[in-house]
């Protein structure tokens, strides 16, 4: 799978008009939604919901007793930050995933009324509209046989090797 | 992408969902600040809402709303006093007269299981006399207290008992 060659168009990346301004638009909302509710957790600027459901209630609970919330909303902050910066972007799309997946299902399961499923079936969407914006950024973790574990990465991020360079 | 294009996606990519939040949260929308206090009711713990139930009927002297409040629509109350719903109750706690400082509940202790509450208390229901020695068994669901039952025992002016009554 690793080796499979895309079409290119005038920027070097591949697919059609339509679907970069569909995923561009995806991906300044959801950016702009991650970074409104993840800073307004910690500026309160705007009232802080505690759950729909009293399942969600005690589950939010838990994580700011915990201090997880704060861990996970400094995730949607960076993240929102990333996305409307239009920077590191596969990595923010990566990093969102484990938070849309909460949110999406703490939607679902402890909500479960109309509004909630909405923002069940948009979290995941959004996210995944974005990732596949950049599939081909995440085809290489696909690899079925992806051999020995090498120091070729580290190389290749302090400018010592090349990514084209094949594995032995 | 131009660096104005950029900019106009940034202040969209804020104003959108920014908007959609405060249309969400409004009073017509979805999660109005009257659902999540529903919410936040239904999650209250038993003792909670007992102690929410107690401070406004007795502390802040609001039985009615502390009635209508806390007491459940399908509330039933087991004091052969009263007929047993929620209106009967509510009518029965608005005939008194609570201006005179009356009547007044001291709880001595509370006891949860559950959704079920024993409040053990001291209460006068009028001026001067030595009270009732009671105690009320609640349960709670969903925030509501939607059964009663009470027990009451008259404080005699005099006891043979040296241990007093509380």
């Amino acid at each position: 799978m690793a080796t499979h060659a895309y079409p290119e168009d005038s920027t070097g990346r591949s697919g059609g008009k339509a679907f970069t301004i569909v995923t561009y638009a995806v991906q300044f909302f959801f950016g702009g939604w991650f970074l409104f509710h993840g800073s307004n957790y910690f500026l309160d600027f705007f009232k802080q919901p505690s759950g729909s459901s009293v399942l969600a209630h005690e589950f939010i609970g838990a994580l700011i007793h915990s201090g997880l919330f704060d861990v996970v909303k400094g995730i949607e902050v960076v993240v929102g930050i990333a996305l409307l910066a239009n920077r590191f972007v596969p990595l923010a799309t990566v990093a969102a995933f484990p938070v849309s997946f909460s949110i999406a299902y703490i939607n679902l399961v402890a909500n479960g009324d109309a509004f909630s499923v909405v923002v069940c079936i948009l979290v995941i969407g959004f996210n995944g509209i974005i990732a596949l914006g950049h599939l081909d950024r995440f085809l290489p973790m696909l690899a079925f046989d992806q051999g020995d574990p090498s120091a070729r990465g580290l190389a290749v991020l302090f400018g010592r090797g090349t990514s084209r360079s094949p594995r032995p | 992408m131009r660096g104005w294009i950029h900019a106009l996606c940034i202040v969209g990519g804020i104003a959108a969902p920014t908007g959609l939040t405060l249309l969400t949260t409004s009073s017509g929308g979805a999660r109005s600040q009257a659902h999540y206090a529903q919410v936040d009711a239904a999650a209250m713990s038993t003792r909670e809402v007992m102690m929410a139930f107690e401070k406004m009927a007795f502390d802040e002297r609001k039985p009615k709303e502390a009635a209508e409040t806390y007491l459940s629509p399908d509330f039933v109350d087991h004091d052969p006093n009263v007929r047993g719903d929620r209106a009967s109750v509510i009518e029965r706690l608005t005939k008194l007269d609570w201006s005179t400082g009356r009547p007044q509940r001291t709880i001595k202790h509370m006891i949860v299981d559950g959704d079920l509450v024993a409040v053990h208390h001291h209460l006068i229901r009028n001026p001067g006399e030595a009270g009732i020695a009671a105690v009320d068994i609640f349960r709670v669901r969903g925030g509501k207290l939607v059964e009663h039952w009470d027990v009451m025992q008259p404080i005699p002016a005099n006891s043979i008992n040296p241990a007093p009554m509380f």
